[in-house]
């Protein structure tokens, strides 16, 4: 049955009549919508991208932002939600009206319906809007295809979230009987025995008490969103803190090195440039007459084949404490035991152990296992000293050149040290300080865009405590007005309603502390295994919490300024017969 | 002013609204109340007996005009003065009770001592539920009450601060007629027994007759004045 002329007039002056109210559930519904849509922009966007590039660094954020979805559902949902119940509930006595004068639960059930609809597809096309203009500045490749769907999906997905959190609201207005009690907070279903002792002593905080736990679902719900949004953006940001840009760029930067010199593209161990490598004996006397360059330490990688196994295995050069080779060809090495292939591969050695391997230019030679080194962060597993590098092969395996520099080098020196290796088409140079700031720049903008969704995570919270305050307000009018009347002073009166926030507040900020510290921890260790990284170590995110602290003091002083003006501005007869 | 007033209203106004649709709910009432003085308020609906007692009471304020109670001009009273002077000096006893749902009966009872401060005087508080008929409902939530008993809670709330003044808005409203005799009865034995100042507004002239004077409104200006016995 279709909306009739005079159902959508009521939804219509429902809406102006309740017109903060109205703008502050459309500014949910805009929020939550602009959010989403970015986000799912973002995802697709980059999975799009990924499957391109076949890279997963992307992948991590984007799982990172569906997690964040999530949240922005349930805090979004959870605002709206309150919003409605109190609007709805205020205006039972309005519904009872209609009903007495004739009105169908179908037709309170259009009126309802019709103001939901106003309100969202007013401000949800404004958030979809933004959300698709905010996508334009992504670092990512457009997609207008994939944007157009992510916004109609996200506005799709929101309406399905606000008609589920209000289902059960609109169920009750259309069930209210016409002889219902006018009362709207439900007395406490168990029994408990009267304790005057604690009315008197501290009225104001015994009522607070009570109207917590007299909230029931609502209250866990609250807290249980709270926590989550605050637990959520708390992991977050620790394990973003957590990267450490110095250590990752060094990490890079082996031997305390301050630059690469390096082979352009991929050559692996292909005998023809091993023959003729650009990691020349002159090149090397060049750079090292340069001013301020201390020494030059080379990396030499080559494939040998194991007879045991027949399988191609890699031996590096490295800093490590072998004997030198003897006259028959015997060259001593050291396993690096935390390698990531050599603990989940099935070759295991002993100290004394002898292979017999060929090296790719046909030479046989014979590997001695001298000794373990444990250097989980290191993937290379056999190593022997640059001294016996000699006796495994004739040919010119460096891959890398990490130059240690003193530090007054100057731009001229390093500019003369570009100019030896720019030219040269199959080598690259990187420096250590051009790496980091790099790095920083990249992370710094990755921490940006980390902080807006945090903070958009954040004002949900927020304005869900700010609209919890005001729903209380409301729901409580004719108790405030008995209190009043009964001798409670404004101050008591703001008191009582700092209570119940205030306990939520501090409840859902330890929760979200207790329980985000080991699972940022937790995380980051994962993250480290995984990469076999050394560079990520949690890191408290002290900043965060100052920041959310400031934030909540803020609430606490809108909260604040609500609640004088409204004891201020509402007479005790109008909060008892409203 | 005599001595013995202890409530004393001086061409009290009181308009809500402003410019074309003002309306006028009390038009210059003067009237006097002495101490232990049983009054009943009658009027019709609109008339403006509630918004005198509320004004009495303190919970709304006058347009224009002066109210004293026990010498105290309330109007000069603000913020958390008058709320202590409220807490003091009034008992108020609402028609629909306005118990607070949360809060079991005997909670409810000790409300107004807690926020004021006070220590319930425990053999006060007996006399109460007993003379009241409470003993056995002092651990239920007034939604499990009758309407007769969720009255006699609100009065006996009324009472535990010993105030020197009740006022009654419309308290038999919701009350069938034997629990209207019942409560009737109840504050002519409070003000027999402890003295105490009622004021109470009525519809029903049967109620009223049982006050020691009657006070009739009409359109916001005392029309009559005469004693019920």
């Amino acid at each position: 049955m279709s909306i009739t002329h005079i159902e959508k007039t009521i939804a219509n002056r429902r809406i102006r009549k309740n017109r903060t109210k109205s703008i502050l559930r459309g500014l949910i519904i805009s929020a939550a919508v602009m959010l989403f849509t970015a986000i799912s922009i973002f995802c697709v966007e980059s999975e799009i991208e990924l499957s391109k590039l076949g890279t997963s660094s992307l992948a991590d954020i984007a799982y990172v932002l569906l997690a964040f979805l999530i949240v922005v559902i349930l805090t979004a949902g959870v605002s709206v939600k309150s919003i409605y119940e109190v609007l709805l509930v205020n205006d039972m006595i309005e519904f009872r009206r209609l009903k007495l004068i004739g009105a169908t639960s179908d037709q309170l059930k259009h009126i309802v319906g019709r103001e939901r609809r106003t309100i969202f597809w007013s401000y949800a096309v404004i958030g979809a809007a933004l959300s698709v203009v905010i996508s334009l500045f992504f670092p990512i490749s457009k997609n207008i295809p994939a944007i157009i769907l992510c916004a109609v999906a996200s506005l799709v997905v929101i309406d399905i979230v606000v008609i589920g959190c209000t289902g059960k609201i609109v169920k009750r207005v259309m069930n209210v009987s016409i002889s219902d009690d006018l009362a709207n907070i439900q007395a406490p279903k168990k029994k408990r025995k009267s304790d005057v002792r604690g009315l008197t002593r501290n009225p104001v905080a015994f009522l607070g008490k009570r109207y917590l736990f007299s909230g029931g679902k609502r209250t866990i719900l609250t807290l249980f969103s709270l926590t989550l949004s605050f637990m959520l953006s708390f992991v977050i940001f620790s394990v973003i803190a957590s990267f450490d840009e110095d250590k990752l760029a060094k990490s890079e930067y082996k031997h305390d090195s301050d630059f690469i010199v390096a082979l352009q593209g991929n050559h692996g161990n292909d005998d023809e440039w091993m023959k003729n490598s650009p990691f020349t004996p002159e090149l090397e006397e060049k750079i090292r007459n340069i001013n301020g360059v201390e020494d030059i330490i080379k990396f030499k990688c080559l494939d040998v084949v194991f007879e045991n196994d027949k399988d191609t295995h890699t031996i590096s050069s490295g800093d490590v404490n072998v004997s030198a080779s003897s006259d028959d060809g015997v060259v001593p090495i050291i396993i690096n035991e935390g390698a990531y292939w050599y603990q989940n591969g099935s070759l295991k050695f002993k100290e004394g152990d002898r292979i017999e391997a060929e090296v790719n230019d046909g030479k046989k030679v014979t590997l001695l296992v001298e000794g373990f080194v444990n250097s989980p962060y290191d993937l290379n597993i056999y190593y022997t000293s640059e001294e016996n590098w000699g006796e495994l092969t004739s040919l010119t395996c460096d891959q890398k050149w990490y130059i240690k520099a003193d530090d007054k080098i100057s731009g001229d020196s390093v500019k003369e040290l570009k100019g030896l290796i720019e030219p040269k088409e199959n080598l690259s140079i990187s420096s250590l300080s051009e790496y980091t700031a790099q790095l920083k720049d990249v992370f710094a903008k990755v921490r940006v865009a980390i902080y807006i969704v945090c903070i958009i995570v954040c004002l949900f919270t927020l304005i869900n405590m700010y609209d919890l305050t005001v729903n209380n307000m409301e729901k409580r009018k004719k108790d405030i007005g008995i209190y009043r009347a009964l001798g409670m002073s404004d101050r008591q009166v703001s008191i009582l309603n700092y209570i119940e926030i205030g306990f939520l507040i501090i409840l859902s900020g330890i929760g979200g502390i207790v329980i985000g510290t080991p699972l940022g921890r937790a995380i980051c260790k994962i993250m480290a295994d995984t990469m076999r990284s050394e560079y990520l170590v949690y890191v408290f995110p002290l900043r965060f919490l100052i920041v959310y602290i400031v934030a909540l003091i803020l609430i606490v002083l809108i909260m604040r300024r609500y609640i004088r003006a409204y004891v201020t501005n509402v007479q005790i007869v109008e909060n008892i017969y409203g | 002013m005599s001595t013995l007033s202890t409530v004393k209203v001086e061409n009290l106004h009181k308009t809500y609204g402003s410019g074309q649709v003002q309306t006028k709910a009390l038009q210059g009432i003067t009237v006097s109340v002495d101490k232990g003085e049983f009054v009943a308020i009658v009027g019709t609906s609109g008339s403006g007996k509630s918004t005198l007692l509320h004004i009495l009471g303190g919970i709304d304020s006058p347009t224009e005009g002066k109210v004293y109670i026990d010498g105290t001009e309330i109007s000069d009273l603000k913020g958390n003065d008058l709320i202590k002077f409220r807490r003091e000096k009034i008992g108020y006893i609402f028609q629909d009770f306005n118990l607070v749902p949360i809060l079991t009966v005997k909670e409810n009872i000790c409300l107004p001592a807690g926020l004021a401060g006070k220590k319930i005087d425990k053999v006060y508080y007996k006399q109460i539920i007993n003379a009241l008929e409470l003993n056995e409902k002092e651990h239920v939530y007034p939604n499990e009450l009758s309407g007769g008993q969720q009255q006699r809670v609100a009065i006996a709330r009324a009472l535990i601060n010993k105030p020197e003044i009740i006022l009654a808005d419309e308290p038999t409203g919701n009350l069938d007629k034997t629990n209207s005799n019942n409560v009737i009865k109840l504050l002519k034995k409070i003000n027999k027994d402890y003295g105490q100042t009622i004021i109470l507004i009525t519809h029903d002239q049967n109620v009223a007759s049982e006050a020691d004077r009657i006070l009739q409104i009409e359109d916001g200006r005392l029309a009559d004045e005469h004693n019920a016995y």
